[in-house]
């Protein structure tokens, strides 16, 4: 699955994705954390949710649309498909580990200030959830600027999902549990729905 | 000699918003090149995506190499190692660089060889600077850069099929006369057991190593055999305007001009021509192409 993941998907894909991103939002945290102070926090948090967004286009952008590019020379190797379903499924459960990874360093200085290990939690799930389900509607376009647009509107629920969190930070174990069971679901849910797109790719009607 | 068939198909029927493909019969015959014919939308495309196993939602039964079917092509990972496909557009991603598409196909195809692959770059002049440039990504080359690309990466693999959707479009003459010459090697490399099925507009510049010529109208095959064989069934005339009312009668298809008129014949109506004053030719594949499509279209003739 690994193996799939890093040659069915661009080098600088990943690069970015999973390395230039996180080490940028982790420098800009603790720089801006100086200026910004708790803001910086709430700032950080949208930055990872665009990125999150807008990166796959990069990856599997418009893989979901009808005709889709780069499909053929797929569909005429036996394996072809199911190498791409597997890069897909990589894809999807790496989502949640890189944006703990992002979350938990753009998070220092909050936690340095005394700041709840449980809402960076709570942040991570709700990111995890909104990258994973953004998938659905990211993936049928191949136009960068309605992926922005999406991943506006991604980030607003992120933050919302935050500011809403941070309120209820005392029922965190039950906000825990119900995010991760959205978590599953929604991971389950959308590679479930990108199979189902590489299968009926296979037939005009 | 027995010919025996690489593909063959039977009743391949598919049916779309305005459009049907309905092939009765289908047969690539096995050790030729086979040049696939037809007006835009006439269904070729629908048909090699079909044969080559892009589209699963079709009727009919496809027979490959003389034992699979085409539930085999799905199952056994021998019949799709065994066919190269490339077709126009949709085929790479356009973010994939040269050295991803390299990596893919290597992983996609156990036969595939990066030597022959970086050999044939090299040859078809695919980087400028020559070489080998795997940074290079595939939507920034042109599209007959791009199909230089498709047919190294699938003439780097050891296939007895190759299934080529116009090849022959995108690419200048020399390019052509370059194709030509590898799909001639191909096959004659093969010793009789590898075959190529190819759409093309370009049947001039394909003539040469086409054997075998399939014309398809309006999803259906309307024209099939060998080249030798078509040129034998169809016959180039050229006669005077004085016999161009008569001619009208007999001839399959016929151009006129103020000086005479000129069209194909068939052989069989040859004896119907006796008492004018005609010239005979042996017809072009071009030309029984054009005059079989023309008996064919809808397209207002003028």
């Amino acid at each position: 699955m690994i193996r799939c993941y890093r040659i069915l998907t661009n080098s600088k894909y990943r690069l970015i994705v999973n390395f230039l991103i996180p080490i940028g939002i982790g420098i800009l945290a603790l720089i801006g954390e100086h200026f910004l102070g708790m803001l910086m926090g709430i700032f950080g948090f949208v930055i990872i949710a665009c990125a999150e967004t807008v990166g796959d286009y990069f990856g599997f952008g418009g893989i979901c649309k009808k005709g889709a590019l780069g499909m053929e020379l797929l569909k005429t190797a036996h394996d072809g498909t199911k190498y791409l379903g597997k890069a897909i499924l990589m894809d999807i459960l790496v989502r949640p580990f890189r944006i703990a990874i992002y979350v938990f360093i753009a998070g220092i200085p909050y936690m340095q200030k005394g700041g709840s290990i449980n809402v960076i939690v709570l942040a991570i799930l709700i990111l995890a959830c909104l990258s994973v389900v953004s998938l659905n509607v990211l993936r049928y376009s191949d136009v960068l600027q309605i992926n922005y647009f999406v991943a506006m509107v991604f980030s607003m629920l992120a933050t919302v999902g935050l500011v809403l969190a941070h309120e209820f930070v005392s029922k965190t174990i039950v906000l825990l549990i119900v995010l991760a069971v959205v978590l599953c679901v929604a991971i389950a849910l959308t590679y479930y729905h990108m199979e189902m797109r590489i299968d009926t790719s296979f037939r005009d009607e | 000699m027995e010919t025996s068939y690489v593909v063959k198909g039977e009743n391949i029927r598919k049916k779309l918003k305005k459009f049907e493909l309905n092939v009765q019969e289908l047969k690539i015959p096995k050790g030729f090149a086979t040049a696939l014919i037809g007006e835009n939308g006439a269904g070729k495309t629908t048909l090699l995506n079909i044969i080559s196993g892009i589209r699963l939602d079709y009727n009919g039964q496809i027979t490959y190499f003389d034992k699979y079917n085409d539930k085999d092509r799905e199952k056994n990972p021998e019949v799709k190692s065994r066919i190269g496909y490339t077709g126009p557009g949709r085929y790479y991603l356009p973010q994939w660089t040269v050295s991803d598409i390299e990596e893919i196909s290597k992983l996609l195809f156990e036969d595939f060889s990066s030597e022959k692959f970086h050999m044939l770059c090299d040859e078809l002049a695919i980087f400028p600077e020559g070489g080998f440039n795997g940074s290079k990504k595939s939507s920034d080359l042109s599209d007959g850069t791009k199909m230089k690309l498709m047919l190294a990466g699938v003439m780097a693999r050891n296939t007895d099929l190759l299934i080529l959707d116009e090849p022959a479009s995108p690419l200048d003459p020399l390019m052509r006369d370059k194709l030509c010459q590898m799909i001639g090697e191909y096959i004659e490399n093969g010793n009789g057991e590898k075959s190529v099925f190819f759409s093309t507009h370009n049947i001039s510049d394909m003539e040469n190593i086409t054997d075998y010529a399939i014309i398809m109208e309006h999803g259906n095959i309307v024209e099939a055999g060998f080249v030798e064989d078509l040129k034998e069934k169809y016959i180039h005339i050229k006669g005077d305007a004085c016999d161009v009312e008569a001619a009208k009668q007999i001839l399959y298809t016929i151009s006129t001009n103020s000086y005479g008129f000129e069209g194909i014949c068939l052989a069989k109506d040859l004896d119907k021509l006796a008492g004018m004053k005609v010239t005979k030719e042996i017809p072009s594949l071009y030309q029984i192409s054009v005059a079989v499509m023309k008996n064919n279209t809808k397209l207002v003739m003028r």
